[in-house]
Order: structure tokens, then sequence, then C-alpha cells
């Protein structure tokens, strides 16, 4: 880690989030504050979208009024969903040209480092700030191959009969609470289409942006990657540091066909007022590889269980999740593996750090349907808790109705070792650099699952995580 | 919160807890000491207020008991319904139980006997019911036990031996509830088995007890509990040991009996340097639910508890297990360990396993494991190129599964029992 610009950037670490800085409101609609059934035809007005969206959006606006809240998990009272924004559009939205976004727009973005990470790394970028999508754009050859990557309203004027042979499918309205009110009113997020056989060999990227305060952030992705492709998706996200409460409750849903495997990757860095509410999940076909690769390191409260539903034989699910909880953040998060078939198998490996009176979770649910043979499934769940007031839960779920499983879960609970920063202070470490060193080698098994740009983005956000850690 | 009547949450035959048995409450004030009349009455409160419990509460999912029909069962509030056999065994070879009575101050005994022969040992006993908050039917016997098992050991007295307590629980067509206490004064020490039985019958009753078990500095207890209920019978039961500063805990649990229980087991270490080892052994075959929820509380520094439940489970069984380990911000320096394991023998097998961790402190070692698999084919096919026939090799690998938790139980007569009835199992 001693490297120079490593040493930089902890030198020049302020108490203060990076991604904190706002730009002024210069939105070109806002829906008023709080939901009804206005504010959602409204939004499917804006969208000019076909009658069976509206009619959808209405049947799930009415399922989210009667749903009742969660009656598990974390304390979400202080989301007061009156107070919310539900839709905020930007002044231009879904350029293709990087020129043509509006100067504030690009200029966030810009300091985020996006153009630059395209350039270098990436298929194709999308960005999304506030409710819309501001740019999109792939590779000139992936396009050629008929790769389709573009906002998800766009994919649903374009591709009308595909969009709406997926589109709610895996993630229907009933679900969850939080999926009904994301199909009332989404808005953004990417629709992406990998055809026959097409490997994408770079990642594609959306990147999200929240500007104002108590906006809702309802973006919807839908991923086909058809028989025998291969796509990795990777979503970033931040947002300036507001007094009001912010609330992104994204919907994820990706098809994974025949012999097809996908990866989806998310940097998830919302600054430390947002209620992150997200439902992210795969079905996985015969011979399928589906892997989530998560990495919760902001918001207020993240309550996220990305799931595999394990329907063709020989179907793969793979989560690897870490996710850092410092002072008065909830990091709720799990995996869900559900066999449906037989022969199919799930890892989760989920890591997890506390701090403060940080409080991280893992809530897992591993599931096997009747009858069944051959199915396998592993879970570790390690978790690290670095203060004393730091806490830390473990909740799994294995439920099992077939003869021919194998499944196994462990979890352990420790702090940093003593012996460990013994060592590294003797070595002229001071502490902090060295408890910093010890969470790094903690998550290496995840972060060098990323493309090289996130791995450094996700190192350094680490590091920010841990500034004022000791003493 | 009370459900409501058409409720699809409902788990019991009526929405409600009966209403005859506010009139059994009244009648069973007679049978406890006047200074408790308060405690009972607040427990019943409890009861009603709290209700049934639904599926929705977390800890009650998978569970059903819409056949067991309460209005149609007896409470009998007036006579008692418990038939204890104390034996006392020398050593954990001994055949045959030995006749010598027990050190002063020991009592071993009944609920109703104990109020008629130790009334203010009792008032002191009884006076705290540790408890009463854990639910409906924690409350419900708290309120309506006319009957249960006493035992008592003072300051120092060291039982060498095992005392066996056999309770027979006439249960078909009746409701009953039991109050139950194992009390260790400071130093003592005890060998306890409680065997749990009823009659085998038709149509089945409903068993809803509390167990109460205290220790006390430095005390240290092995307890065995066996619930061996009829199969057509119903059970609920909620156990919890308290420990205080330097007192140890054995206990081992055998879930055989009933056609659906429920049973809640907790430790709690409250004193510093406390520790508690919990072995459980679960054989669910056709038709038949076992739930068992286990609670491992880490209240005081440098405490120590570790579980191990293994459960096999055949024909169309299930198998529910709860498992928690908490650890308090003031239980630094604890180390506590959690293993589920599950061996499934048939395609309608139902395996559900729920282990948990909620850690506050940060200076622990906690760890916990949860297995759901079959025979192990390569095993099999090991014994059995050995000469040993098929069906004879998956009993000897369920054997070697379920020996690591029936061999921690004290009496080699009882060890021999559980396999014998859990081997049974294999051969129908």
């Amino acid at each position: 880690m001693a490297n120079s610009s490593e040493k930089n950037i902890l030198s020049n670490l302020g108490d203060s989030y990076e991604y904190g800085f706002s730009d002024p409101d210069r939105s070109s609609f806002k829906s008023r504050k709080g939901l009804d059934e206005e504010v959602v035809r409204q939004i499917s007005a804006i969208k000019q979208e076909p009658q069976w969206m509206l009619d959808f959006r209405l049947k799930a606006y009415h399922h989210f009024i009667q749903r009742p809240m969660p009656g598990w998990g974390p304390d979400l009272s202080g989301l007061n969903l009156d107070e919310i924004y539900f839709y905020v559009r930007p002044e231009e939205i879904d350029q293709k040209s990087w020129e043509d976004v509006p100067e504030s727009i690009k200029n966030t973005f810009e300091r985020l480092g996006i153009p630059e990470a395209e350039q270098k790394y990436l298929a194709g970028v999308g960005a999304q700030y506030d409710s819309e999508m501001v740019y999109h754009n792939i590779n000139e050859h992936l396009e050629k191959q008929g790769v389709v990557f573009l906002s998800i309203e766009n994919g649903l004027k374009q591709y009308p009969d595909l969009f709406r042979e997926y589109f709610s499918t895996v993630v229907p309205i009933q679900d969850n609470k939080f999926a009904a009110l994301n199909s009332a009113v989404w808005s953004g997020g990417s629709f992406v289409y990998v055809p026959k056989g097409i490997k994408v060999d770079l990642p594609l990227q959306a990147y999200f942006r929240l500007n104002i305060a108590s906006i809702g952030q309802f973006e919807r992705t839908l991923i086909i990657a058809d028989e025998g492709s291969q796509v990795h998706y990777v979503e970033g996200c931040t947002a300036p540091t507001y007094t009001t409460e912010s609330y992104h409750s994204g919907v994820i849903e990706i098809v994974v066909k025949k012999d097809a495997r996908v990866r989806y990757s998310t940097i998830q860095n919302w600054s430390t007022n947002v209620y992150n509410l997200v439902t992210q999940r795969a079905s996985v076909f015969e011979n399928g590889t589906m892997e989530w690769v998560d990495a919760n390191l902001g918001s207020k409260v993240t309550m996220k269980y990305p799931s595999c539903f394990l329907r063709g034989e020989g179907a793969h699910g793979e989560m690897l999740s870490v996710a850092f909880a410092g002072p008065g953040q909830i990091q709720d998060a799990g995996s869900k593996m559900v066999h449906f078939a037989s022969n199919t198998s799930s890892k989760i490996t989920s890591k997890s750090i506390s701090r403060g009176n940080g409080q991280s979770s893992y809530r897992g649910l591993v599931k096997v349907a009747r009858g069944l043979e051959n199915v396998r499934s592993n879970v570790v769940c390690d978790a690290l808790l670095l203060d004393p007031e730091s806490r830390t839960d473990t909740w799994p779920t294995i439920d099992s109705g077939s003869l021919d499983v194998n499944i196994g879960h462990e979890a352990s609970v420790s702090k940093v070792g003593e012996e460990q920063l013994f060592y590294l202070t003797s070595r002229g470490l001071s502490e902090e650099e060295a408890t910093t060193m010890i969470v790094s080698g903690f998550i290496e098994p995840l972060v060098k699952e990323l493309p090289m740009e996130y791995a450094v983005e996700m190192n350094k956000l680490i590091q920010l995580q841990m500034v004022g850690s000791v003493g | 919160m009370a459900i409501t009547e058409k409720s699809p949450y409902q788990m019991f035959a009526q929405p409600s807890l009966p209403q005859s048995w506010e009139a059994d409450f009244r009648d069973n004030l007679a049978n406890w000491p006047i200074e408790l009349h308060s405690q009972l009455e607040k427990a019943r409160q409890m009861a009603y207020s709290l209700g049934l419990p639904d599926r929705k509460d977390e800890s009650w999912r998978w569970m059903d008991y819409k056949r067991l029909d309460f209005e149609s069962l007896k409470v009998d509030s007036k006579t008692s319904t418990l038939h204890l056999t104390v034996s006392y065994f020398n050593g954990n070879a001994d055949e045959q139980p030995i006749s010598s009575s027990l050190p002063d101050g020991v009592v071993i005994t009944t609920l109703a006997e104990f109020f008629d022969h130790h009334h203010d040992l009792a008032v002191r006993l009884l006076r705290d019911n540790n408890l009463v908050n854990e639910g409906t039917f924690a409350a419900l016997p708290s309120a309506l036990a006319n009957n249960g098992l006493m035992v008592y050991i003072p300051q120092d007295v060291k039982l060498e031996g095992m005392i066996q307590c056999l309770l027979e629980v006439p249960l078909a067509n009746r409701a009953v509830f039991a109050r139950s206490l194992v009390y260790l004064e400071e130093g003592a020490s005890l060998n306890l088995e409680l065997v749990w039985t009823s009659p085998d019958s038709d149509t089945g009753g409903f068993y809803d007890g509390i167990l109460d078990v205290r220790l006390a500095e430095q005390s240290s207890l092995h307890l065995d509990e066996r619930q061996q209920f009829a199969r057509a019978d119903w059970n609920i039961g909620h156990a919890t040991a308290s420990l205080a500063e330097g007192s140890k805990l054995e206990w081992n649990y055998a879930a055989v009996g009933s056609g659906i229980s429920k049973n809640f087991i907790k430790a709690e270490l409250k004193g510093m340097g406390s520790s508690a080892v919990l072995n459980g052994a679960m054989f669910p075959t056709a038709g038949q639910v076992i739930n068992l929820d286990t609670r491992q509380n880490h209240w005081a520094e440098s405490t120590f508890s570790n579980l191990m439940y293994k459960s096999v489970v055949s024909e169309s069984g299930r198998s529910v297990w709860h498992g928690m380990i908490y650890v308090d911000p003031e239980a630094q320096k604890t180390d506590a360990y959690q293993t589920n394991k599950n061996l499934i023998l048939d395609d309608l097998a139902d395996v559900k396993s729920v282990p948990g961790l909620e850690i506050r402190a940060n200076d622990v070692k906690c760890s916990h494991g949860a297995t759901v698999g079959k025979i192990d084919p390569e095993e099999l096919y090991y014994l059995q190129s050995r000469g040993i026939s098929q069906n004879e090799a998956e009993k000897l690998i369920v054997e070697g599964f379920f020996n690591q938790v029936v061999q921690p139980f004290y009496l080699e007569k009882t060890k021999r029992e559980l396999l014998d009835l859990l081997m049974s199992r294999m051969n129908s």
C-alpha cells in the first residue's frame, strides 16, 4: 500500500465525503413532493409511454399503497415518503455525445472521473442524473454486433416487444413494497440486450448521481443475456451530502439464458443520508452463470439482497459482497439463492466491517425446491469488528425440501488481531495505516474481482472509511 | 398482537385463546399460595394481551396447529395431572437405581407437594418468574400450571451419580400446563435427567410447560432432557437456564416424541466466567414436525457457550431449527459457537435451518455453521465394499452421525435407549 499515490490520497483525506459537493438545481421538471396516482400518471405522460405501461404503473402504485412496511430489518421511520420528490427531470436527457451533455452535469461527472474511465476501461457508459439518464454511449463495434445498451426509456421505445417480453418477469410488482413503488414510478436505468453468442469483453458501466435534496431515484434496469453470451455490467452511485434524507430504490432484473454468463458489480457509495432499498434479481437458465459483486460503503440505511433464481439445470449463482458500516450507518445486506432445478449450485461469500456504532448484517436465504437432485450451496460470512461500539448480525436461512443436497453455511466474527497490529506497527506503520492495511487484506478477495479502475476506487473508499478509526 | 378472524397467517384452529381458560385460571388460584396470586394474575393478563402467535412471527414460521382445537380439550385445574418417579443412579453405568436417600435439604418433588411441604421455600423460589415474558405459551403455564417438577439443591451440596425424573403426563383430550424449576444454590452440583412422557392415545392432547433453571455462583449442572410424548400429542415448551458467575451447565436435549412440537431452549450467561454446552438430537419421521429454537445470550465478560444440534430427517418428517447467539456490549472476551447439522434420508424430508449471530462487542470469538446433506455415497460405498449390506451401512452412518450428540448424555442406559429409539425409525 505504501506507494506514493496512495499515501497522497491518505494525506489529502479530510473527514468529509469526497463526492459531497452539489450543483445548483437546474432541473427542467420536478413532480410535487409526495406520491399519488396523479404523480404516477404524470411520469408516464412525460415519458409518452404506451397504455400497458401506464396500467402497469397504476397497478403497482395500488399494490404499494396496500402493502405494509416490512416488519423486519432496519428502522425506516426516518424515511418520510411525503417529503420526497419522486420524479426530477434534468435539463437535457439521454445524449449520445458527451459534448451535448449540459455543462453543469458534465462537470459533475468529470469530477467523478467518468469520461476518462470510459476511454480507458469501458465498452459503454450510461450516466443517470436524478431521475433520467443524461448520457448513454457504447463502442461502435459492439453496436454493430447487435449489443443494445440504452436508457430503459429508449429500450421501451426502440425494442417494445423484447422489452415487454421480459420486463417485470424477474421481479414482479408483488415481490416487496419497494419493488412495487419502483414499478409505479421508475425512471432511468439501463436496457441491455446481448445477442446470442456475443461476448462483451469490456464492462458496461452505469453511473448514478443524485443531485438535489429530498429526491427519490427509482432506476430500473433490465439486462437480457441471450444464449451463450457474456457481459459485465458495473454501476457506481454517489450523491451530495444534504441534511434531508434522500431515497434510492432501484429494481434490477437480469435474464441469464442458456449458457450465458452475466456479472453485475456495484460500488455503492451514496452519501450517508440516503436510504438505499434495492431489489436485484437474476433468473438463470440452463448452464447459465450469474455473478453478483457487491460493495456497500455509503448510504444511511441499505437493504439489499441480490438473488439468483436458478431455473435451469446446471445453472450457477454466485455472490461476493463487502459491506462497510461506519458511524451511523446500517448495511443490511445479504443474498438469496433459490434452487428450482437439479444440478444447480450457488456460492455466497460475504465480508463485512463495522466501525463506530455502524451496524452491518448478513441476511440470506438458500432455498431448495422439492424433489431436486444434486444441489450444492456454500455460504461463508466473515465479519470484522473494529471497535467496541460496532455491531454485526448474521441471519442466514436454509430451507431444503430435497434429499440430494449439500448445503453448508459458516460464519465467523473477529476483531483486528493484536498480533497483526503489533507486527505492522513495529515495522513503522501508524496504527491507522496498519488497521487500514488489515482491512484491505480482509476485502482483497472482492477487490481483485473488480475492473482495475474500480479496484483503485474501492481501495480509496476503504481508506476514506477508515479515517479517524483509531484513537 | 392478536390476530383477526380471517388472517391468512392464522396458525391455530381458533383465532384467539379460549375464554373458558379464564375460569380454569380462577380455579387454579386455589392451588397456589396466596403470596403468588398477583404474579399469576399478571401472567394471565400477559397471555391474553399477547394472544396467539401467527405465522408472521419469525420464530413460528413453518408451523401449523390448525388441527389443534383448544376448545375440545379439558383443563384439569383442580386435580394434579402429572406423575413423577424419581430414581437415583450411583454412576453412569448402573442398571439399577439405588435406594439411598437424598442429602438433607435436597428437594425433588412435584409443584403440588412443594407447596404442601416447603411453603416458605416455594414462595421464595417462585416469587420471580424468569419466563413469563417469553411469549403466550410461557405466560399460559405461568398462570394456569397446577403442577410441575421442583428440584432444589442447597448450598455446596454436590450430588454424585444421576437423578432421573420420569414425568408422565396423561395428555389424551387434555390441555396440561406445567411450571418446573431446577434451582442450584451457590457451589451446588447435580446430574439430572428429565424424561417427559405421555400414554399413547388416538386423540392426543396439548402440553405447554416452562422450565426455569437457575444456577447460582460456582454451581454446576448436567441436565439431560428427553421429550418422549406420544405421537398424537402437541407440545410447546420454554426452558431457560440463568447462569451466575462461574457456574457451569451442560444441557443435552433429545426431541423424540410429539406430532408437532416447538421448544425454546435458552442459556442466559449472566455471570462472569459462566459456561454452557448445549447438545441436541432431533429425529423427525413421517408427518412429524420438530421445531427447536435455541438462544445463547452472553451478558457478561469471559463467558463461553458451544452448541451442537443435529437432526436426522426421515420420511416426510420436518426439522426446524432457529438458533441465535447474542453478545452484549458488556460481554467482551466471549467465546460462542453454534453448529447445526442435518442429515436427510428421504425425498419428502424437509429441513429448515436458521442460525444467527447478533454481536455487540468486538473482542469476541464467535462462529456458526450449518449443513444440510444426505448420506455421503462414498462412505456408503466404503462400508458396502467391506461386505456390509446397504441397510446396515446406512444405519452405521446415521448412528455415527448421532453419536456426537447422544454420547454426552450421562447414563449408558439412556444413550442406548435413545440410539435404539432413533435406529428403530430406520427400520420402519
